[in-house]
């Protein structure tokens, strides 16, 4: 589970003096839930997520993953997540299993869980063809579902996709969701961000519409629709960025 | 932390650099092949040098009545004389008749220039019957003048500019050198005298180093600093690789948000780059024993000029260097991980190669410098003590080398632990780890100092200041006259002090900051720290005026040192107590608190925690007063301020001691012969020092009075909270 409240990260900037690139952002991501983050570049999605991955300290505020505290517990949190960035690339010069398998080892699984484990995974995410291909030599694809392997190859209860789908073909991209829909269904905490709303509509139950470090808006799909009376969520994502930008317009 | 886990990062990290052609050639490849491609560069570059003749002009007469040949017959070759043993081909000119010395030879430069040969020797006409003269003076018929002799002897006319003309005027004087030798020999003969006439005195010298140590000392010398060089490098390329060039491809991150702590991490790639650049080193030194062993010795036999020049390559037993090679591979690993972390990019990384550098080749060079012996103050110094001590190995004194080889690991490995730390401290930091490049504009940047100021000191503006500071102080040092009296030095000091050292630190604190009076912790002591401040001083000031004297055992001043001092130290003598106090102890205690414990702390503490900024800020504190025995001893007290103005929060307790420390030493300089003062002091070394039992007592009690202090005050938050650094 992941419980964030008022949640905020500052950063000094030559130009703007102080940014404020998550303002107080405050969400519940329950088991077997995929949360939506949504919003325009530079929102603040990556640096929610971040800050749930440990890698950023919040200035402010308070978040919890699966009951650990991600800054006095970093280390406990790590252990109890998966996370696919578009940031976070796979080793050019080691091959899709040693890579998997030294993410495995390196959360401490047994040899012969690890090979249970990573067995099924690789059959999962169809990964059999091109264990043996190093980084440097897979397509955006392949790199991809190692990077997902990778991240849960520990079975941690919490994921987080950070713009995994970025990049993707049509037919990879496909595949994502329906890794995600199946992580879902075995009751993992999904937290997922993207651009593509489509994408959004098809594998998230609960979405959160950022914009300049804030969250606008909050529900399912079907409650954001009828609080905005919009025929889709591409609609709803519109017309509250317009809004803002006109509020805030040097945001 | 889980060493299972920095093994497995440590495997992985060796694979993958192992599986890199580009770390490979430059760590291993590289070295190895370098000396002997040198080795046979330089073999054909001496053949080729060996073989070529020089031409050479002979003006004037050579054949002197009674007296041995400069050139025979059998060396004639038509028109010219081939001296084989001296490369010489030498043409003969008549000198010109009429013709002064002077003209011939500004003809024969004249040829010279346009490259007509390579040397010219001039034997002027006079010079045949000066010879004539000594024989005649030998002999007995004729008396010896009694005038001075100036008689115009062979001169040789070269261009020191051009390589060719100094190898000519070399040959040349060779042989106009065995020439002199026959014609002494014939003169000794001519008037029957022992040979031993010339030289009455003929001394031996013995030397009682080993063969191979007197043989080697060039190669002693040189190969330390090949190696140091070898192994900074060996260390760069795989820590830039593992940690800019992991930020530039991404994978950083996606080891940071493993499970892994981030001391594991640095750990795992520590490990693999102290392999690399030990193999480097491994690879160098094989290759460097292999080369001169097979090909140093058949470029420069026994006898050869080179060999005359460089002596013996001390051969395989350079190999021993490898026992100093351990901690000196960490610390430059370490070190080149901090850096490399820094870097966002492999280009940027790359960059940061050169500062390393010249911080490690001015210390790798005191290996040959003259005068610098391995003993325990040397040993003590970074890098220079690991260079000495290899230079002691590579010259078979093992016996030296054994006795140091502690203190220099020691030395090493403190520095390595720093350097750890430092990189560890650099993994754990956001804001090195994913800081974006960002268009550098000056406008910009002085703007936001301006308008958008912190309300305390930022590490930036701490580093700012302790950079002033030390280029004001360097400055002033250059630039400053020599007092002349007491009331000159007295008001040069305290100006000085004000302006290098106090004036930057205020200056940051009211118009960078918000809150200039917290920026240099000028805040209401508690009671406690207060009365600790009066009593510290007096208590450890025995302890730290031995340290001092420890110091100077160590690295004793130079008789220069010495005798710069001594007008200053005579000048203080005659000025009145109130003039001494106010210049070392009233104007420093202030000034260089304000700074150093002040805002220099103050910054630092935002970045890092409390112990690293005090350990930094009392490092500047020492690097600022110059001289190293007093930088020592200024290092130490710094850390015993620092801590005390962490723990109380204020600069007060600090200036309180700070003042009193330097005033009780004024006064010692005064009335440590008089009663009270002298029933505590004892005669150490001719001067009068305090009794070691009153040190220890007094560093006893202020050890426990210290500890009681630090279990009263809060616990060491680490770097300060962000709340703290802002005024909401």
């Amino acid at each position: 589970m992941i419980i964030v409240e008022n949640l905020r990260k500052s950063y000094p900037d030559l130009e703007k003096g102080e940014v404020k690139a998550v303002d107080g952002v405050s969400f519940v991501c329950e088991p077997g839930q995929v949360f939506g983050l949504l919003g325009p570049n530079g929102a603040g999605k990556t640096t929610v997520m971040r800050m749930l991955a440990t890698l950023l300290k919040p200035t402010s505020g308070r978040a919890t993953i699966a009951g650990f505290d991600v800054e006095r517990e970093a280390e406990l949190v790590r252990r109890h997540i998966g996370f696919v960035s578009n940031n976070t690339s796979n080793y050019d010069r080691m091959s899709a299993r040693e890579m998997v398998e030294f993410f495995g080892r390196l959360h401490g699984m047994l040899e012969d869980e690890l090979q249970d484990r990573s067995q099924m995974i690789y059959q999962q995410l169809q990964m059999t063809d091109f264990l043996e291909v190093t980084g440097g030599k897979m397509s955006t694809g392949m790199k991809q579902k190692v990077s997902i392997a990778r991240a849960i190859i520990h079975n941690p209860p919490v994921l987080i996709f950070d713009e995994a789908s970025v990049g993707l073909d049509v037919l990879v991209g496909r595949s994502l969701q329906n890794a995600v829909l199946e992580l879902k269904e075995q009751g993992k905490c999904i937290l997922y961000s993207t651009h593509h709303m489509r994408e959004v509509e098809r594998i998230c139950d609960q979405i959160a519409i950022m914009f300049n470090g804030k969250i606008l808006c909050e529900g399912s799909h079907e409650q954001l629709r009828e609080q905005f009376q919009k025929g889709d969520l591409e609609d709803v994502f519109f017309d509250l960025v317009e809004q803002q930008s006109l509020a805030e317009p040097e945001g | 932390m889980n060493w299972l886990n920095v093994r497995r990062l440590f495997v992985r990290e060796l694979l993958g650099q192992l599986r890199d052609r580009r770390t490979l050639f430059t760590t291993i490849l590289l070295p190895v092949m370098i000396y002997p491609v040198l080795g046979l560069v330089m073999m054909q570059a001496a053949q080729f040098i060996s073989e070529n003749w020089s031409q050479v002009v002979v003006v004037g007469d050579f054949q002197y009545d009674g007296i041995p040949e400069l050139l025979t017959s059998e060396q004639r070759d038509g028109e010219r004389y081939v001296v084989d043993e001296s490369l010489l081909e030498i043409v003969p000119e008549v000198y010109p008749e009429h013709a002064t010395l002077e003209g011939v030879r500004e003809s024969l430069q004249q040829r010279l220039d346009s490259k007509e040969f390579d040397a010219a020797l001039i034997l002027p006409p006079d010079f045949q019957q000066y010879l004539e003269y000594l024989q005649n003076v030998v002999r007995g018929d004729v008396a010896l003048r009694s005038e001075p002799e100036d008689i115009p002897g062979p001169v040789i006319v070269f261009n020191s500019v051009v390589d060719k003309s100094q190898i000519a005027r070399g040959r040349l004087a060779g042989l106009l050198n065995s020439w002199e030798e026959q014609v002494r020999t014939r003169l000794f003969e001519i008037g029957a005298l022992p040979l031993g006439v010339a030289t009455p005195v003929d001394f031996q010298i013995q030397d009682i180093a080993p063969a191979e140590s007197q043989a080697a000392e060039f190669w002693a010398g040189m190969i330390p600093i090949m190696l140091l060089l070898w192994t900074l490098s060996g260390a760069f390329y795989p820590a830039v690789d593992l940690c800019a060039g992991e930020k530039e491809r991404g994978t950083l991150e996606t080891l940071l948000c493993g499970p892994a702590k981030r001391v594991e991490i640095v750990t795992g790639k520590l490990l693999t780059v102290m392999v690399f650049s030990l193999a480097t080193s491994l690879a160098n030194l094989v290759a460097i024993a292999f080369t001169g062993v097979f090909m140093v010795a058949k470029m420069m036999p026994e006898g050869s000029d080179l060999h005359n020049k460089l002596g013996v390559f001390p051969g395989w037993s350079i190999l021993w260097s490898l026992v100093v090679l351990i901690p000196l591979v960490a610390m430059f690993s370490a070190l080149s991980l901090a850096a490399a972390t820094f870097a966002r990019s492999s280009k940027e990384g790359q960059y940061y190669m050169m500062p390393l550098l010249m911080l490690a080749l001015p210390l790798s060079m005191i290996s040959v410098l003259p005068n610098v012996e391995l003993n325990l103050g040397t040993s003590l110094i970074p890098i220079a003590g690991s260079s000495l001590l290899l230079r002691n190995l590579v010259e078979s004194q093992f016996d030296v080398a054994i006795r140091y080889v502690l203190p220099v690991m020691a030395s090493s490995a403190f520095c390595c632990y720093l350097a750890i730390r430092w990189a560890t401290f650099q993994f754990n930091s956001e804001a090195v780890l994913f800081r974006e490049s960002e268009k550098w504009d000056i406008r910009l940047w002085l703007r936001q100092l301006v308008s958008n100021k912190p309300w305390l000191p930022t590490g930036g503006m701490a580093i700012f200041v302790a950079v002033s500071i030390l280029m004001l102080r360097y400055l002033a040092m250059v630039t400053a006259s020599v007092p002349t009296d007491w009331q000159e030095f007295v008001l040069n000091n305290s100006i000085a002090l004000m302006v290098t050292v106090g004036v930057p630190a205020v200056l940051v604190a009211c118009l960078l900051t918000r809150n200039p009076l917290g920026s240099m912790k000028l805040v209401r002591p508690a009671p406690a720290a207060l009365a600790l401040a009066i009593v510290l001083p007096f208590l450890l000031h025995p302890a730290v005026l031995w340290l001092g004297v420890g110091i100077e055992q160590l690295y004793p001043l130079s008789p220069g040192m010495k005798e710069a001092a001594a007008p200053i130290d005579k000048m203080l003598t005659q000025a009145p107590l109130w003039a001494s106090l106010l210049a070392i102890a009233i104007v420093p205690g202030i000034f260089e608190e304000l700074a150093f414990r002040g805002v220099i702390l103050t910054g630092l503490q935002k970045n890092a925690k409390a112990s690293s900024a005090i350990f930094v800020s009392a490092a500047f504190f020492g690097i600022t007063h110059g001289i190293l025995q007093q930088s020592l001893n200024a290092f130490a007290i710094g850390l015993l301020l620092g801590y005390v103005a962490v723990r109380s929060g204020s600069l007060i307790p600090t200036i309180v001691m700070h003042i009193l420390h330097n005033g009780i030493t004024v006064l010692v300089a005064n009335f440590a012969a008089e009663e009270p003062l002298s029933k505590l002091m004892t005669r150490y070394d001719g001067q009068l020092m305090y009794d070691p039992i009153v040190a220890v007592a007094g560093f006893v009690v202020a050890a426990g009075l210290l500890y009681a202090y630090h279990r009263m005050t809060r616990t060491d938050p680490g770097p300060l909270s962000a709340e703290v650094w802002s005024d909401d």
